[in-house]
């Protein structure tokens, strides 16, 4: 029985061999988390979108960059959309604002949508504020969950670079929730405990 | 992995992960990616199709290229009607010399001059010195007749006794 790694490099040797129609099993089964990836990243969802379709573009024109010895098809294909965003970000000067629909709607009570509208607005001001690495660290190991080496892997770092990373993200974005009132630390806190070391 | 996180900040991850986590591609996305793999994988290596359109440097080339053909322009022009209104005015001015000007006897150094006596009696060492003519004479008094010319110079044009030529003053210019 093949793994999903398996088949996903199936595909991927299918898009090599001039097969484009292979392009529509890897994006129904990793358009969504790298969609999730991209709006973390990105501040519109038109820009988090056009990130995703440009890193299936990337896949879709070279095909062969992808070594299934490197890792799995959707590290690589986060480690390409790291790549656009970080392109993005630097060329990219004009921005519009997060679409409404960036943030669906639950079915809890509308005055707690109100409140928890307003926490998640205020904490992914947070987030997009961090710089580009912390934002993409706390982005796939605290959001999409992924293991600490998968993440090594994308970014092409060590695992301890990944965990040291990661502890400066999480700080840093505690200290930015702080400022902006969303979270209230006690005072007599130790620092490390409050993530602030 | 949020273990060692602030509960609340904790939290705040894992509310913002689920709305992440409800976020579903767009049918313009899904629309996109259908032309995508419609496309045909050896025009996919010639064609731009991605949606963020690279940086060019043409636009940016071409307006300093153009402003600097404007101005190359609008300085030749200039160069142009200059020269032509130049060509199209009035003879150039001679330069003639004024036949009045200067006079013959026109001299840097002004002659003016003023003349002037001065009263004078010898003192007891046989000396000429000047005095005051309203006091007493006290032996024979002389006019010591002087011209003083406005260049400076001072010149004694004679000596005379008074009384015998008080007048004799030669008012004749250094």
């Amino acid at each position: 029985m093949k793994t999903a790694n398996g088949e996903d490099a199936e595909y991927v040797a299918r898009l090599v061999a001039g097969d484009g129609h292979a392009l529509r099993p890897l994006y129904e089964r990793h358009g969504r988390a790298l969609l999730r990836f991209s709006a973390a990243m990105c501040r519109s969802r038109q820009a988090a979108e056009d990130m995703v379709h440009d890193t299936f573009v990337e896949l879709m024109r070279e095909p062969g960059n992808f070594d299934p010895a490197q890792g799995s098809v959707f590290g690589y294909l986060c480690g390409v959309l790291r790549h656009r965003v970080s392109h993005h970000f630097r060329h990219q000067k004009r921005w519009v604002t997060l679409d409404d629909d960036a943030h669906p709607h639950t079915e809890s009570s509308a005055a707690d949508e109100i409140a928890r509208s307003e926490l998640t607005a205020a904490f992914r001001r947070a987030m997009l504020e961090l710089p580009l690495p912390h934002r993409e660290i706390i982005a796939l190991c605290d959001l999409e969950e992924l293991p600490y080496a998968t993440v090594a892997s994308i970014l092409d770092c060590p695992i301890g670079t990944v965990r040291s990373r990661l502890h400066r993200a999480r700080a840093l974005l505690t200290i930015r929730l702080v400022s902006l009132e969303v979270v209230e630390l006690p005072n007599d806190l130790p620092l490390p405990q409050r993530g602030l070391t | 992995m949020t273990a060692n996180l602030h509960p609340h900040v904790a939290a705040l991850i894992a509310a913002y992960g689920r709305d992440l986590g409800r976020l579903t591609p767009s049918l313009d996305l899904d629309a996109r990616m259908e032309r995508l793999v419609a496309t045909p994988a050896c025009e996919m290596r010639t064609r731009e199709i991605s949606a963020t359109p690279r940086r060019r440097i043409a636009p940016a080339f071409g307006r300093w290229a153009a402003a600097a053909c404007l101005g190359t322009l609008a300085v030749a022009g200039g160069v142009i009607i200059g020269v032509r209104v130049e060509r199209a005015g009035l003879p150039p001015m001679r330069v003639t010399h004024e036949p009045t000007w200067p006079p013959p006897d026109f001299s840097m150094w002004p002659t003016d001059s003023v003349q002037m006596q001065i009263p004078a009696e010898f003192d007891s060492r046989g000396t000429l010195v000047a005095v005051d003519g309203k006091d007493q004479k006290a032996g024979t008094r002389y006019w010591v007749n002087i011209v003083v010319s406005n260049d400076g110079t001072v010149r004694i044009e004679n000596i005379v006794p008074v009384g015998e030529s008080q007048h004799a003053v030669d008012t004749q210019t250094p």
